[in-house]
């Protein structure tokens, strides 16, 4: 019986051992593991939906800008020592890349031909994107096109060049271009990538690499960053070219245009104050929506006393012409004239772009009111992407009207731009692109003969210019810089990185004024707005600022104090044009703020990667 | 029950008091033991009654009995009792008694078995049923409380039905771990059985006796086992337990409720911080608190509600405590047995009901429990017993409100000073107020919510069924073989309405946020289904007479699913019904669930040896496999050993032998496994999402998915390794008796942010097994029973002290610069730093001076108006200038400094009782020692306005704590509002003026029990009756009741860190309890 009995238990025991593995596999019930993922188009429309949602910018305007600033600016704009290496974080993120290259590696899975085609492309896209972005902040950055070990070496290798890098964007958005579907279906035209997307980005980012590398050609900021591994390197003018020519591409595929409906008074801003996003002219959107709660902010921070207090700066509202095309700066008294005076007879975009004489914000006919100092501080208050009183969108996060990513009016510009730097750009060229800018708001055609005759002193200034601009015809590149800086206020990645790549962060050092106010007294800047302004003890009512009396040095006044100053010396003032930023630095380093710094953890973490010039 | 027998009942208590009797004689004599030497501590008692006494060290007794010829029991641990006749004219006798190998055989339950007392070499604590019998807390956990050392209970809530959370040997893992329970060898959960049921509790703490539980046994194991019927009890024994009292809260409820000066105070501490009042009154309107400051009741002349313009204002004195709560609420519990058996089938059947109301008085919060058990044991053959053991638990939580009770009490505890009724004069709710600022809501609706068809209802149930076979199929080996099924269910449902509330005469509004306060109802069911097998063989032998040797070995195997399906349905039809069926479909119901499963299976095994008792070995190991591992990682070895020495079986003992019963040595060392990560964590799993906000331009939120984060490829079991010293003493005939153990724990490879990756990575870093804790301790029990003789009768008593301290320490963690924000290597776990206070500026110009010299501004949030007298001084410890943490590191931490540890690391008990004349009373004392905790930050019991500037209840005459130029010696600073609640203001930041010594010392329980004689009962055919009374958590001493009484010391810490979210401002009480009661036997 003893026998026996050890003998079936040992049986029983070698039988169950065996199996023993296979019994404790399981998996999941009620989620999906990766092998039984990437299977359909949905599935890899879904992976990549968060490319969308990650990669662009929802924060609604463009702040970080010499002729846009707020209250207290970020340490991007204020620079010095406001601006430091940052223990981590700071943009070196390379999360959603993973992501990319995870969609990348798992596409293959997918069993619809057409589909694994189309979502590479689109992954493809976004990695161009993110390239772009990382390129345009640090410079040589590490090319990495597969998921990461946790062991793999790789994650400790030195940054490639810049030039690898672009290699690779490029192939990535040609890959884009070439396979990419065209418009997308409504409602989701405009929000989705198609390959015309794909065209705008690779005339964007071959622009900035043409243009950066033109202004910063000697030396290269970084040993050999402008080759690629194996020697090679594309020229500034092959980039500039690369863009020109994507930007012809999809002008010539005349999937898009400027709109217009002949209102050279309201067009413009309907583009931006728009429910939703106007497919004809705008290629990549963020839809917002009032019934789903996806909404932003911007109508508020521009109306609201507890938000920034945003403002454009008296630089850029000088630089718009005036309606008959002539400059503003060659007027008698321009630097000293009040506002109503100011903005009367200029280009209809600035009229569009920030609140002048009759632009009523609340109900029609009820109330109108000009600049609100306590809105802005620069007395200049943008409205482009301000909604109608009616929907309330003054509350905190009420705005849904679409935030445009790219438009044609960007791709017209590009392309005006690389042939002007290039040196080869003609009147044909000028009709085929800013004359469709400036046909929209009724404003005459830029002449390019006339332009390089006649470079804008204005522009070429130190205080107020690029004087950094030594070609031949600098007067048209001038031009069209104005030209851009006018369309594109408060859009897309930026003026911040305008500046970087004409090698223009000096502009970040040129004066910020406001206003000009021509000492204490009563104003009245729209309809029936009243203004007091007093250097003493006032007892007047309404709404009163006090301005800084230099010879008394008054600091104590509870009211909010005005630092007025004259707009050609810089001091201080009982009248002249408001230096909001009076008591904000801001300094641009020539030496080092070309490059984000890279965050001190990252340095330690891998030791062949070395911090950017002079960044300590 | 018939009504004769309550007659005899009382009749039985009646003559119980009635005299004794007469003795008139004396006996005296020795008692040996079989190799002559004396034996002390043998009682000796007159059979057939209560008279006794016991021998002295000498062995010799003496005792008055009466003159006829009587019969002496002769009794001592260890020895087989005696009944001694003495003759009627016999005065002397020598009684030699013969070792009891019964005792000896006293066994204890082990894992997969039972191990005689004698030979454990682990560290196993024992808990009788005769010790939780009597105790009339609602479960075991809270019995269990300070009874066992090392075995550490924690109760985070007082509401009904909330239990005790277990901890064996201190901080487990930074992961977290619990025991694991097992009863009748099967996982359970300890406090869904009742306590009634119980056999006996083994507490074992140390890894040579958990080993043969592997991978889930880390970090303790709890055995309950169940009573069963017994073989020779062929007459069946009905036992009945009836108990009923009341419950109250342990602190005070006694809070300001004159309007006035709720609305003085909260008012003077509002303005301090925003320059506002909190309440919206004037001159006009304070002079209207004041004319009614003494009304305690209203006034006709002088209403508590007027309208004034049309909309209503509220001069009243509201004591809202006691409009919302009851202090004493009612609380019974009935629970009856059955057991007999006789050598072919032995039962016991049990069932219990317990219900508590709660304090809520609109309608009351009730916990209702429901036990069954049913345990039958059969013959089959010879050879074969087939059992079948089935528990059934049911139980349901009903309580009003908008939420979690917890909920009700914190939000409840804001915005409703005392000037506000809960009503107005025609009925309706006041909800929205004039007075209030615009964005706050009178007590948060609550006591609306309590008062409304809100529903909220939990149900749990459990259903447990073994079915086990034992087969002997020789002398010596026994095979076991069971399968169980267990399934146990939530389902919970919550019920919301509209309120409706008016701010004006004649106008109702309603308020409908989407949220709360909407009409939907939402179900929720989760069904957890576990089925075990085990399948063991014990083998025993002995050979030559001093070799025994005892082999177990088996398998295990556990499979367990979880399954939750949700409904969320809108605008019922009805606000009374709540049921799915009644839902409109005007809005879209949502659904959602999800399911999960694991599976264990481990081979273990124990092979025990002892040399005549003498020298005892043992080892044990189990292989233990998860289905929580990856494949090649899903395995792993936990083994054991341990070892004895029974000095005092030593022939060389013999001399010390009658003075020091027992003396044992034993250690252990061992390894175990902590399965306890996700069930599918090494996969990297697909979610599918909405979107927070994003759209591609359709009329939903676009959907996306993700990965899982990457996981690290060798992730694997944590494991425990420990060992174990224990003594065991007995003395002075067993009288004393002492244990004590030391021990060390290293948890080895806790799951952890493994290594700093270079951001390339582009993922969170996976959790690596990357960090180490030592947890060091040590347990002393002390057992001290005797008895003696007072007034003829004897008086029985006994002193059970307990003790027991850990310190845990991280041995490893990724943290090289020792940031104090994470673990580092060195850190005592627990470790507070906070500032050192140099107590409050005396004068606004000493503030001024001191703050221009040294930078506050640290803790300046709220600070309105510049530092003055009566602030908190920060003390700049590093002298840089500046109060601040430095780094943050170990060597950089600014002026913070160490200040204490908020683990409750020492606790101790101590049981004490005696019995004389039928009557017994016991005592139980537990308690911790020092530890702190700084009171956090939206406590009001414990801040008052100085958090969030609205407490509803707000300490009676708090004003006098607080800092004024009358009182510069207060405790508490000048008034300002909102200085706690944020983090970064003055009472916001940890320092050592407000930190709380948390240590306690409980009167945990007294039981006050008279037995009736039963030379009486049984006349009546009562077996046993006992009536007794009993009070559960009478009083607690500690150092915080100096500064609040309305705070029980275990209720002190941090519920949950969200400043959002935070049920910190006010829990439920923690509770007393009274109970009379009545155990029947026949």
């Amino acid at each position: 019986m003893k026998k026996k009995f050890l003998f079936l238990a040992l049986a029983a025991f070698a039988a169950v051992s065996c199996n023993l593995e296979n019994l404790l596999s399981l998996n999941p019930e009620s989620q999906l593991t990766p092998e039984a993922y990437f299977r359909t188009a949905e599935d890899l429309q879904l992976f990549s939906n968060t490319f969308y949602n990650n990669l662009l910018d929802k924060a609604p305007f463009d702040r970080e800008s010499d002729v846009f600033v707020e209250v207290n600016p970020s340490n991007l704009i204020r620079g010095g020592n406001d601006r430091t290496v940052p223990a981590s974080g700071g943009g070196w993120s390379f999360t959603n890349l993973r992501k990319m290259n995870t969609l990348l590696a798992n596409v293959d899975k997918c069993e619809d031909a057409k589909a694994v085609t189309e979502y590479t492309a689109l992954t493809k896209f976004w990695r161009a994107y993110y390239y772009a972005d990382m390129v345009r902040k640090f410079g040589d950055v590490p090319w990495i096109d597969r998921e990461l070990g946790s062991a793999d070496p790789a994650l400790y290798n030195p940054r490639d060049t810049r030039e690898t890098v672009l290699q690779h964007m490029i192939e990535d958005i040609d890959e884009a271009i070439e396979n990419l579907p065209g418009k997308a279906k409504a409602p989701e035209t405009a929000y989705r990538v198609n390959k015309y997307t794909a065209m705008a980005l690779k005339a964007q980012f071959c622009l900035f690499e043409g243009t950066f590398r033109k202004y910063h050609s000697d030396p290269a900021p970084f040993e050999n960053s402008y080759k690629a591994a194996d020697g090679s390197t594309t020229t500034w003018q092959e980039y500039l070219t690369m863009a020109a020519d994507a930007a012809q591409m999809l002008m010539q595929s005349n999937q898009y245009r400027i709109f217009s409906t002949g209102n050279k008074n309201a067009d413009y801003l309907t583009l931006f104050n728009s429910d939703n996003a106007n497919t004809d002219e705008i290629i990549l959107a963020i839809n917002f929506d009032r019934d789903l709660k996806i909404m932003h902010d911007c109508s508020r921070e521009m109306t609201a006393q507890t938000a920034a207090r945003y403002g454009m700066t008296k630089k850029l509202v000088d630089m718009y012409l005036m309606a008959d095309g002539s400059r503003f700066t060659d007027k008698p008294g321009w630097n000293v004239m009040p506002f109503a005076e100011e903005v009367a007879d200029r280009d209809p975009r600035l009229a569009q772009t920030i609140r002048t004489p009759g632009y009523s914000w609340k109900n029609p006919g009820v109330s109108k009111d000009g600049p609100e100092f306590a809105y802005c501080q620069t007395g200049y208050q943008p409205i482009k992407f301000v909604q109608t009183y009616s929907v309330k969108p003054y509350t905190a996060d009420n705005s849904y009207n679409d935030m445009p990513v790219i438009r044609y009016a960007e791709v017209l510009l590009i392309y005006a731009e690389a042939k002007a730097e290039l040196g080869t750009l003609t009147q044909d060229d000028v009709n085929l692109s800013i004359k469709l800018l400036r046909d929209r708001v009724g404003m005459p055609n830029l002449d390019v003969a006339y332009a390089n005759e006649h470079p804008d002193p204005y522009l070429m200034s130190e205080e107020t210019g690029y004087p950094n601009v030594t070609d031949v015809n600098k007067g048209v590149i001038l031009e069209i810089r104005r030209e851009r800086a006018i369309e594109l206020f408060q859009e897309g990645y930026g003026r911040y990185f305008d500046l970087m790549r004409w090698k223009a962060g000096y502009c970040l050092n040129q004066p910020m004024y406001g206003m000009y106010i021509a000492g204490p007294g009563q104003y009245d800047f729209g309809d029936n707005s009243k203004y007091t302004f007093y250097t003493g003890n006032s007892s007047a009512t309404g709404t009163r600022y006090k301005i800084f009396d230099p010879a008394t040095g008054d600091a104590t006044a509870t009211d909010e104090l005005f630092y007025l100053v004259n707009p050609l010396t810089g001091e201080l003032a009982t009248a002249g044009v408001r230096d909001a930023l009076k008591t904000v630095p801001h300094s641009f380093d020539e030496s080092k703020h070309y490059f984000y710094p890279i965050p001190e953890k990252e340095l330690q973490l891998n030791k062949n990667l070395k911090q950017n010039p002079n960044w300590k | 029950m018939r009504l004769t027998k309550i007659l005899a009942v009382l009749s039985i208590l009646l003559s119980a008091a009635l005299g004794l009797q007469a003795q008139n004689r004396t006996v005296s004599g020795t008692v040996l033991d079989a190799e002559g030497l004396a034996v002390p501590g043998v009682g000796v008692i007159l059979e057939g009654t209560s008279t006794g006494t016991v021998t002295g060290f000498d062995g010799t007794f003496s005792l008055q009995v009466p003159s006829k010829e009587v019969v002496l029991v002769v009794s001592s641990l260890g020895y087989v009792t005696q009944n001694v006749t003495v003759g009627a004219a016999q005065s002397n006798v020598v009684v030699t008694l013969a070792e009891d190998n019964l005792t000896l055989e006293e066994t204890v339950v082990v894992g997969y078995g039972t191990q005689k007392k004698v030979n454990l070499t682990g560290a196993i604590t024992s808990v009788e049923s005769a010790a939780l019998e009597n105790r009339t807390a609602h479960n075991l956990t809270t019995m269990l409380q300070g009874s066992v050392p090392g075995l550490n209970i924690s109760t985070s809530s007082g509401n009904p039905g909330s239990t005790g959370t277990m901890n064996i040997r201190g901080y487990t893992s930074i992961n977290g771990g619990e025991p694991l329970v097992l009863i009748d060898g099967i996982e359970g959960s300890i406090n869904r059985i009742n306590p009634q049921d119980v056999a006996s509790i083994s507490v074992i703490k140390d890894a040579s006796s958990a080993a043969v539980y592997g991978a889930r046994a880390a970090y303790g194991v709890i055995l309950v086992t169940t009573k069963s019927g017994s073989e020779d009890k062929t007459k069946a024994t009905v036992r009945y337990s009836g108990r009923f009292g009341v419950e109250m809260p342990t602190t005070s409820t006694d809070w300001e409720t004159t309007g006035y000066w709720s609305v003085y105070t909260i008012n003077k501490f509002w303005y301090e911080s925003k320059g506002s009042n909190y309440v919206n009154y004037g001159q006009a309107d304070m002079m209207e608190l004041l004319r009614r400051v003494n009304d305690k009741t209203e006034n006709p002349e002088r209403p508590w509600v007027v309208v004034k313009d049309g909309k209503y204002k509220y001069y009243a004195n509201t004591d809202w405590w006691h409009e919302l709560y009851n202090d004493v609420h009612p609380t019974t519990n009935h629970s009856v047995s059955v057991s007999g058996g006789n050598n072919a089938v032995k039962y016991y059947v049990s069932g219990q009901y317990d219900r508590q109301e709660g304090m809520v008085k609109a309608r009351p919060d009730v916990y209702e429990k429901y036990n069954l058990r049913a345990k039958i044991d059969a013959r089959i053959n010879k050879w074969a017993r087939v059992s079948n053991n089935t528990n059934f638990f049911v139980s349901s939580y009903d309580y009003p409100g908008l939420a979690d009770i917890q909920d009700s009490f914190a939000y409840g505890d804001r915005h409703a000073p005392a000037c506000f009724p809960l009503k107005n004069p025609d009925g309706t709710w006041i909800y929205f107020a004039d007075a209030l600022p615009s964005s706050y809501r009178l007590a948060n609706g609550r006591h609306w919510a309590y008062a409304s068809d809100n529903l909220n209802l939990q149900k749990r149930n459990d259903f447990t069924n073994t079915t086990e076979l034992t087969v002997t199929p020789f002398q010596g080996l026994t095979l076991k073989a069971n399968y169980t099924y267990r399934t146990y269910s939530n389902h919970d449902t919550h019920r919301r309405n509209l309120i409706e509330y008016s701010q004006e005469p004649g106008v109702v509004q309603t308020y409908n946020n989407g949220g709360a306060y909407d009409n939907y109802m939402t179900e929720e069911i989760k069904e957890y289904v576990r089925q075990t097998w085990n399948v063991y063989a014990t083998y025993e032998t002995s050979i030559a007479k001093s070799h025994n040797i005892k082999v177990m070995g088996g398998f295990n195997y556990d499979d367990y699913h979880y399954k939750r399906v949700a409904a969320k349905g809108y605008d019922l039809i009805s606000t009374e019904l709540s049921d799915l069926a009644l839902i409109t479909t005007t809005r879209s119901p949502e659904v959602g669930g999800n399911q999960s499963a694991w599976r264990m299976a481990g081979f273990f095994g124990r092979a025990n040896y002892d040399f005549k008792g003498r020298y005892l070995f043992e080892v044990s190991a189990r292989y233990d496999g998860s289905s929580r591992f990856e494949k090649g990682h899903k395995f792993g070895f936990f083994p054991s050993a341990s070892l004895g020495w029974r000095v005092s079986e030593e022939p060389f003992f013999a001399p010390v032998k009658h003075i020091v019963n027992n003396f044992k040595i034993r250690a252990s060392y061992g390894t175990l496994g902590n399965q306890n990560v996700g069930n599918f964590s090494y996969i990297r799993l697909v979610n599918f999402k909405d979107f927070a906000a994003f759209n591609f331009g359709g009329s939903t939120m676009a959907r996306y998915t993700n990965l899982g984060d990457p996981v690290a490829s060798d992730k694997t079991w944590e494991t425990s390794k420990q060992s174990n010293l224990g003594i065991d003493l007995a003395l002075f005939g067993n009288k004393l008796e002492l244990t004590t153990e030391f021990y060390i724990r290293d948890t080895d490879g806790m799951l952890t942010d493994g290594m700093d990756l270079p951001a390339t990575y582009g993922a969170d870093v996976p959790q690596m097994n990357a960090a180490d804790l030592r947890t060091k301790g040590y347990e002393i029990s002390l057992s001290w029973r005797d008895s003696f003789k007072l007034f003829g009768n004897d008086f029985e008593y006994f002193v059970k002290p307990s003790l027991s301290q850990y310190k845990s320490n991280i041995t490893r963690f990724n943290n090289e610069t020792k940031l104090l924000s994470n673990y580092y290597e060195g850190m005592e776990l627990g470790e507070i730093w906070g500032f050192h206070v140099d107590g409050l500026f005396a004068s606004d110009a000493e503030a001024q001076e001191y703050t221009s010299r040294v930078d506050q501004s640290y803790c300046s949030a709220n600070l309105n108006g510049g530092w003055k007298a009566g602030d908190v001084k920060y003390a700049d410890l590093d002298g840089d200038g500046v109060i601040g943490i430095g780094k943050n590191t170990l060597d950089d931490h600014g002026d913070r400094i160490y200040l204490g540890n908020s683990l409750p690391r020492l606790h101790y008990g101590v049981q004490a009782g005696f019995s004389y004349f039928g009557f017994d009373v016991s005592a139980f004392f537990e308690g911790t020692g020092d530890h702190y905790w700084y009171p956090s930050r939206y406590n009001f019991d414990f801040w008052g306005p100085y958090s969030l500037g609205y407490p509803t209840f707000l300490a009676k005459n708090f004003l006098a704590n607080c800092w004024s130029e009358d009182n510069p010696d207060a405790y508490f600073p000048r008034p300002r509002s909102n200085v706690a609640s944020n983090g970064g203001g003055e009472l916001g930041r940890v320092n050592d003026r407000y930190i709380q010594n948390v240590r306690y010392l409980r009167f945990k329980n007294l039981t006050i029990g008279y037995n009736l004689p039963k030379s009486f009962i049984n006349r009546f055919g009562i077996e046993g009756l006992r009536v007794y009374f009993s009070g559960e958590n009478l009083a607690y001493w500690s150092p915080i009741k100096k500064v609040t009484d309305h705070l029980d010391p275990e209720s002190c810490f941090d519920r949950d860190g969200d400043p959002v979210n935070d049920l910190n401002n006010t829990s439920y009480p923690w509770q007393k309890t009274f109970m009379f009661g009545i155990d029947l036997t026949f």
